[in-house]
Parts: C-alpha cells; sequence; structure tokens
C-alpha cells in the first residue's frame, strides 16, 4: 500500500517540527526518515500513523492507496507501529503482547481462540522467539524486546509499519545483526514500511529509498546510492558522511581555492561568487612531487588499523584534513608522519553560494 | 585515618572503629526507647484497659446499639467515600501525569491541600457551606436536604480529607511509567476503555491498592473533620472514633477502650497490609525504570 502525504506541518508551541512537507512512499519498499535530533522525522512517523495530527495553514492530506485518511483515527488507518522504547505491556507475557491488537478487536472481527494461538505461533517462528512466549519484558533482552515489539505490530496484519528508531536503544553489534534481520525480514513480507533513524550508515544499508531531513523539510530522497553519491545540498554531503571543506571563489565556471582550481558548471551562472567544496576523505589522493595545482600539506598523523589507512594532514595555512587510502596505495607511498606532501582531488562536489541573496 | 587500625600501630586504641559502633547503638536504643515510649506503651495500654474487667466485658461494650452503630456507619462512611476517592484519584493521576496542560502543577498542589489544611477547618469548610447559616443553608433546608449533623456531612468530610491519598500514590507511578503503552495499545486497535483495563490499571494495580490501604485506614480513623460536621447524635452521626470520645468522657473507660482497640487492630493490619504492598509497588516502580532504562542511555536522540 503506497503513502502519499502533501502539506504536512506540525508546531509544538513555538517549536515548528515539520514545514509543509511533501513525500511518496511507493508500495512495498522499505524507506528511512534520516535526519539528526529535532528535523521532524519522527514527528513524520507519527502524523502518519495518526498519533499526531498535522497542522498548518494548507489542507494537509495523507492518502493510503489512493485514500485519505488525514480524518481518521489512530485505531482506523491499520497501521503497525514500533516505538523506539518498545513500549511493551510490561505485566503481560510475550504471548499476550502479540496477542493484544487480536484480543481487542471487537467481537464479531476477533478470531477464535484457536486462530489466535496459531497466529502467535507463526509470528513467534517469524521472529525467531519460539519458547520464550511465557517470559515477561523485563526478563527479555533489548533485541528480544525489540523483536516482539515487532511481531506485535505485525499481528493484526498491518498494510503499513512504521518504525521509531528501531535500533536506536541496542549496542552496536546487535544492531548490526538486527537490521540485516529486518531488511531480510522485509523482503519476505514486503509491507510498505518506513522507519526513523538518526544513523546514516543503518538508512543506506537497510532502506530501498532514503528521505534526508533536516530543520522540519525534506533535503533529499531517493536511493541510498543517488543521496550518497549526488547529495542535493551541503547538509546532505556534511550529514552522510565525513568531508573535507575548502572555500573559494567562482571564476570562469571553475572554482578557484587557493591552489586548487576545480571544474565548476554551476560556476558560469554566478561569477564571482563564494564557492565551497566538499571532499570525501577517500576522493583526496596524496603525490610526492607537486605537478601543479595541488595543496601542500603535512602529515600529522597515520592510523593504519581498519579497513582503510586514515591520514591527518595539516594543509598549507594550518587547515586540517582527512584522507583514507587503501592499504596498496599506502604502502606503494611508504609515506611517514612529519613529511611534506600534496593533495588532489580525485572527486569532488562545488556548492555555489546563492548570488541573488 | 578512619579505616581500621594500621599493623605497624597495634598500641593505639581504635577511637575511630569504637565510636561508630557506641554511635549506631545509641541512635538505635533512642529509637527504640522512643518507640516503646509513644506507640508501644500506648498500644499496650489499651488493650490493657479495654481488657481490665475481664473478656466478658469486653466483649460486651459491642453489644451497646450506640456501638454498633458507631462501627455501621464508619463502614458505610468508608464504603462511600473509599470507592469514590479511587475513581477520582485515578482520574486527577491519569489527567496529571499523561497529559500536558495549563495550570497542571496548580493542580497537583491542590490535591495536596488536604494534607495542608488542619481537619478541623476540612470539617469547618462544610459547616459554612451547607450549614444552616452557610451559603446552600437555606436552600438546602427550604428543599428537606440535611448534609450538616448527617451522614453526607460525615461522607463529604471524610471524602476531602482522604483525596489525597489515592492520587498521589498514582501520580509518581504513572509518571515513571509515561503514556508510551497506551499509545501502544491505541495503535493496535484498543478503544479508551479497552486501554485503561487492560493496560493502565494492571501497571498500577498495586500502586492503587496501596493508595487504598491508606485511603481506608484514614477514613475508618478521621475524628477531627468528621467531629465538626457531625453533631454527635448517638446511634445516627456518630462514627467510631467519636464514639470513643463519647464513652471517655462519661467515664466509661472499659467501653471506650474496647471501642478504641478496634481502631488499633485495623492500624495494625493496615499496617501489615501496608508492608506487603509496599513491596509489590517498589518492584512496580523497579519494572518502570528497567523498561525505561534505553530512554536513558539514548537521550537526546529525536
Amino acid at each position: 500500500m503506497s503513502i502519499e502525504l502533501r502539506n504536512i506541518s506540525k508546531s509544538f508551541g513555538q517549536f515548528q517540527a515539520l514545514r509543509g512537507v511533501n513525500l511518496t512512499v511507493p508500495d512495498g519498499q522499505l524507506v528511512a526518515l534520516l535526519g539528526p535530533s529535532g528535523s521532524g522525522k519522527t514527528t513524520l512517523l507519527r502524523v502518519i500513523a495518526g498519533l499526531e495530527s498535522a497542522d498548518g495553514a494548507d489542507k494537509p492530506e495523507i492518502l493510503f492507496h489512493r485514500q485519505d485518511v488525514a480524518g481518521a483515527d489512530v485505531r482506523s488507518r491499520g497501521v503497525g507501529f514500533v516505538f523506539q522504547h518498545y513500549a511493551l505491556f510490561r505485566h503481560m507475557n510475550v504471548f499476550e503482547n502479540i496477542a493484544f491488537g487480536l484480543r481487542v478487536r471487537p467481537r464479531a472481527a476477533r478470531p477464535a481462540e484457536a486462530q489466535i494461538r496459531e497466529r502467535v505461533r507463526e509470528l513467534l517462528r517469524l521472529v525467531q522467539l519460539e519458547g520464550l512466549e511465557g517470559r515477561f519484558p523485563s526478563q527479555l533482552s533489548g533485541g528480544q524486546r525489540q523483536r516482539v515489539a515487532l511481531a506485535r505490530a505485525l499481528a493484526v496484519e498491518p498494510k503499513i509499519l512504521l518504525l521509531d528508531e528501531p535500533f536506536g536503544a541496542l549496542d552496536a553489534r546487535v544492531r548490526q545483526d538486527l537490521r540485516r534481520w529486518l531488511r531480510r525480514l522485509h523482503d519476505e513480507i514486503h509491507v510498505t514500511s518506513v522507519f526513523v533513524t538518526h544513523d546514516q550508515e543503518e538508512a543506506l544499508e537497510v532502506a530501498d529509498r532514503v528521505v534526508v531531513m533536516n530543520k522540519g523539510r525534506i533535503e533529499q530522497e531517493g536511493t541510498p546510492d543517488d543521496v550518497f553519491h549526488n547529495p542535493a545540498s551541503e547538509f546532505v554531503m556534511n550529514f552522510l558522511g565525513n568531508v573535507n571543506l575548502f572555500h573559494g571563489r567562482v571564476e570562469e565556471g571553475k572554482a578557484v581555492l587557493g591552489s586548487l582550481v576545480v571544474d565548476s558548471p554551476d560556476g558560469k551562472k554566478a561569477p564571482g561568487a563564494n564557492a565551497k567544496l566538499f571532499v570525501r576523505p577517500y576522493d583526496l589522493d596524496i603525490r610526492l612531487e607537486d605537478t601543479g595545482g595541488l595543496l601542500g600539506a603535512r602529515i600529522v598523523r597515520i592510523q593504519s588499523a581498519g579497513s582503510v589507512v586514515k591520514l591527518e594532514l595539516l594543509a598549507d595555512g594550518e587547515k586540517p584534513l582527512h584522507v583514507e587510502l587503501t592499504h596498496t596505495r599506502f604502502r606503494e607511498l611508504k609515506i611517514a608522519p612529519g613529511r611534506r606532501i600534496f593533495v588532489v582531488p580525485r572527486d569532488a562536489r562545488v556548492f555555489v553560494e546563492d548570488y541573488t541573496i | 585515618m578512619l579505616g581500621a587500625p594500621s599493623t605497624h600501630d597495634s598500641g593505639a586504641p581504635a577511637t575511630g572503629s569504637r565510636d561508630p559502633a557506641a554511635v549506631k547503638w545509641g541512635l538505635i536504643a533512642a529509637t527504640v526507647l522512643f518507640l516503646l515510649l509513644f506507640l508501644a506503651l500506648p498500644l499496650a495500654a489499651i488493650f490493657t484497659e479495654a481488657l481490665r474487667k475481664g473478656f466478658g466485658a469486653y466483649l460486651a461494650s459491642f453489644h451497646d446499639p450506640a456501638a454498633l452503630d458507631a462501627i455501621k456507619l464508619t463502614l458505610l462512611v468508608s464504603a462511600i467515600a473509599v470507592p469514590l476517592n479511587v475513581v477520582f484519584g485515578l482520574a486527577a493521576a491519569w489527567a496529571i501525569a499523561k497529559f500536558e496542560f495549563v495550570g497542571k502543577s496548580l493542580l497537583t498542589t491542590l490535591i495536596d491541600l488536604p494534607f495542608a489544611v488542619s481537619p478541623v477547618i476540612s470539617g469547618l469548610i462544610y459547616v459554612l457551606l451547607f450549614g444552616l447559616h452557610g451559603w446552600f443553608g437555606s436552600w438546602l433546608s427550604e428543599h428537606n436536604f440535611k448534609i450538616i449533623f448527617a451522614v453526607p456531612g460525615i461522607v463529604l468530610a471524610t471524602m476531602f480529607v482522604t483525596f489525597p491519598f489515592v492520587a498521589r500514590e498514582l501520580i509518581p507511578l504513572m509518571q515513571e511509567q509515561g503514556s508510551d503503552e497506551e499509545q501502544a495499545a491505541l495503535v493496535l486497535g484498543a478503544n479508551g476503555w479497552q486501554t485503561f483495563r487492560r493496560v493502565t490499571l494492571p501497571n498500577v494495580k498495586w500502586g492503587l491498592l496501596y493508595g487504598v490501604i491508606l485511603c481506608n485506614a484514614r477514613a475508618m480513623g478521621e475524628f477531627g473533620a468528621v467531629s465538626v460536621v457531625s453533631g454527635h447524635i448517638r446511634g445516627l452521626t456518630d462514627t467510631v472514633p467519636l464514639h470513643v470520645e463519647i464513652l471517655y468522657n462519661e467515664y466509661n473507660f472499659v467501653a471506650a477502650f474496647a471501642v478504641a482497640s478496634l481502631l488499633a487492630l485495623l492500624a495494625l493490619v493496615t499496617l501489615g497490609a501496608k508492608t506487603l504492598v509496599e513491596m509489590k509497588v517498589r518492584r512496580e516502580l523497579a519494572e518502570a525504570a528497567a523498561l525505561a532504562s534505553p530512554r536513558h542511555n539514548n537521550e537526546g536522540q529525536s
């Protein structure tokens, strides 16, 4: 079931959490809402669920499968919601937690006891918690609670699954396992899912589409590849990983940053404007000799324990730079701390400051 | 310096470790003495006085119709006041713990008001409102309603004095538990009543029972506020505590202490029940804290 959102705004007192958000989630996809604290991602999720209502001047529209549900209350929207801290019913065991959604149905729609048992068993198998149905939430680990919360949400056969920071409260190791598991689970059940996260790695690894949010607005939306390789704004570039930033000016379609010169197609429109150059640490290469148009730097620190070699440099003008090299390239170069070297960007993104301001 | 005497200095007196022990036992002795003098001794005195003329005379005190009427009235008053305070207490605690609204802290303060004012004032409020010369007095007498010097006044005064017990017990518990579970129930399709009965109420059941025990003990034992509104009409508006006073003033000591022993027994039972329930409440709170712990590790992430 697809989700379409139009003109979604939401204020809490003076604070505007959402500013006119428009978003379409295609049927059967797993979408990540990614952003820092206060970017409005959790509020957006809660608006989709019906736990918050959108406000603002323009009429907000929330369409599930092209049907407007903006006026419908939480109970009738048929969504599954996994809360950040799971919100398991503490006085009920795992079985009763999962069965809850079926037991509270009106008598006419309520399945027979035997069917409820069968459905709960099925879900326990799906989330790999067989044998734990008698435990209480306080007797479970974080990862187990998380999976009970998921099973409980799936018990009512929701058309849409919403997850608020599903891995936020878990330690790093469990997190890794669980997010791969969630991806496999989604491939199995194919229910349209939206999850909120502040962790870019998580969003890029798990989701079909990533929606990057900032200050109540959507900054960019696209496949993980798309947002990572073609960031639409400085914010997205910054948020999706480490970057080195250079300041300079635009001259004749090129960005000039000290001794560095980089092509900038945007620059033709705004000659003389300020330009910012963003380069990912692995897009900086190192040369031992100056061949012109390079930036001189001194090596401060080398950290080679890990999948890449991380260098900390101090470029001319005391500007710190981060560079990542493959181990092969590092061995070729035979460099050590203190040595003077030259830096060249292999790939870079130039953002020209708007000249009209 | 303050630790155990060092090995090379065995000659020095171990005053550092002897003094705290003396302080400890001194404090314990003072506390026990105080308890004996002010709590155990009076309690023993009640039963000694009550049984002074033998067990037969003790039992005979309860055959007095006035005593039986007082017991019946006390049971009736607490049977009305306690359930109503459970309802009000739950409503107040629910509102304060689970919703945000203007004037919330004022409401929280108001709930404590009955604890802050003297019980006599609590009684006088009702005399001023519903007494013959009170605000609604003439209207009430025209319509033949009697509140002051009648059972409704006693119930009202008792409810006022005992109002905070249930609410105060539930508010911190409900606040600690938050409203996530209620929201989860709502998303899963539960209606308001189902959410309350299946989620909220079971989560606070021991805290509620604790409040009810304290509320009941106070409702049955309240003297000051009830004394003001009752009028001390024997057989009609006499509750157990008031009846004890009447008997005592009539130099009927055996009967006075016999009836008082009922209240003393109630206190002992309450104390026992309170201790048991307290353990369960602590578990409820600890569980709430344990289930919320990821929140504390993860603060500040939206």
